[in-house]
């Protein structure tokens, strides 16, 4: 357990400052694609330069330093983060939105706001459940307060109050999300494919409500479910191991969720950008 | 559909607001459609958000386009306004003139820019049979 908790502390950064690194290296560049190879070869050697700038700076702290605050370290990541993203690309189109080697762009004037598949009674539901929560929870201070004006249970209350405001906050962002996804950039081809236009329309419906149940449900219902419990059970139930490990499992469970769905998006968005270099280099063949 | 050559000595705010106008002109775009926003369009065409945003607002000025509050930018009208007949007329023959310089620069003799102007002609009015413009 002890091993498990060291490799968790010391193993996870180190792996989260090489990833970048490691990625753009072994991507491919795909056959038949027209590259500036210096350019990339440019960006991979600052990337690897950072990435162990970045490294260097873990070490010393660790040494120097061991129990630092950890998540220090995003700001070492970010110019290796920053260089791939922008790397990645030119190595390989399909990673990025746009083929940095195609100079001709078409896109749809058709306004996709229209097309959310997340309704306002969605949004009710949300919104009733969220708040509903919070008034659950915040009902109990005032018995708290009068008729049992037992510390514990005040401080157990300002804990639970604090869960539970957050859900209108999640249900809030998670509609910002939601609107964002219409907003994602889906570049065309000159055309119109129909089944490309499908392939997006999917792909952006699948996010909108993977965003909704994710944040504008799960993550609210779950966190302020569990202020309600605080706010209610009794301090002699001693529900606070219970409880800890709950949230726990939650957040592990919504986080797994979220790196699945991410992944799945970020999979099928590849498959497009594939198919929409092959109808460019159509289009440019066809123009030719 | 609306495309873009990012290598064009033609500035990518007049491409923007000219493949517009086109898709007015051509019934493309008909009075109260709803345009992308100027975000969603940027994205998609991976240029600079104030790229769009000037192409919108110059065709606003003309009157094509209109930009209500909370409900996004629509088409107005599908002609600049028949005031101004005559200024219309005058920058009609402006842009002919500058692209028949254009030509002239790009060592296209007479016949060769009546043959392109006849075929440009052809496409437009046949785009525009086709959307019932």
């Amino acid at each position: 357990m002890a091993l498990l908790e060291n490799i968790m502390t010391y193993g996870f950064w180190p792996i989260m400052i090489l990833s970048p690194a490691v990625w753009l290296t072994c991507v491919r560049t795909p056959a038949g694609v027209e590259v500036d190879r210096d350019q990339i070869a440019r960006l991979t050697r600052w990337v690897w330069i950072s990435t162990l700038l970045a490294i260097a700076l873990y070490v010393t702290l660790l040494i120097l330093w061991a129990g630092f605050p950890k998540p220090m370290m995003l700001g070492a990541i970010a110019p290796a983060f920053t260089l791939t993203l922008r790397a990645l690309p030119l190595k390989n189109p399909d990673w990025g939105p746009h083929d940095p080697n195609v100079n001709t762009r078409t896109a749809s004037l058709v306004n996709r706001r229209p097309t959310m598949p997340v309704t306002r009674a969605w949004w009710l539901l949300a919104w009733v459940a969220a708040l509903g929560l919070l008034i659950a929870a915040a009902s109990r201070g005032l018995f708290a307060f009068e008729v049992l004006p037992d510390r514990n249970e005040r401080v157990m209350w300002y804990w639970a109050m604090f869960m539970t405001a957050f859900g209108p906050f999640m249900v809030a962002s998670a509609m910002w999300a939601v609107a964002k996804t219409r907003e994602e950039p889906e570049p065309r081809d000159a055309a119109n494919d129909q089944r490309l236009e499908e392939s997006y329309a999917s792909l952006r419906n699948f996010r909108a409500w993977c965003f909704y149940w994710l944040f504008a449900i799960t993550m609210p219902v779950g966190f302020s479910g569990f202020g309600v419990v605080m706010a209610w059970a009794p301090v002699s139930a001693n529900l606070g191991g219970a409880l800890g490990m709950g949230g726990g499992i939650l957040g592990s469970v919504i986080g797994i969720a979220g790196a699945v769905f991410g992944t799945v998006a970020g999979l099928r968005r590849v498959r497009i950008n594939r198919e929409l270099r092959e109808l460019q280099a159509n289009d440019r063949q066809a123009a030719v | 559909m609306l495309t873009v050559k990012l290598d064009s000595d033609v500035p990518l705010t007049l491409q923007i607001a000219e493949g517009i106008r086109r898709q007015i002109a051509t019934g493309g775009l008909k009075t109260g459609d709803e345009l992308p926003t100027v975000r969603q369009l940027a994205a998609d065409l991976g240029v600079n958000l104030n790229t769009v945003a000037r192409a919108y607002r110059a065709l606003e000025a003309d009157g094509l386009l209109t930009t209500v509050r909370g409900r996004g930018t629509q088409v107005a009208s599908a002609t600049v306004g028949k005031a101004s007949l005559a200024a219309n007329r005058e920058r009609i023959e402006d842009r002919l003139r500058g692209a028949l310089s254009d030509a002239k620069l790009a060592e296209l003799d007479q016949t060769a820019v009546e043959k392109l102007f006849r075929k440009l002609m052809r496409e437009f009015w046949r785009g525009a049979t086709k959307n019932g413009g």
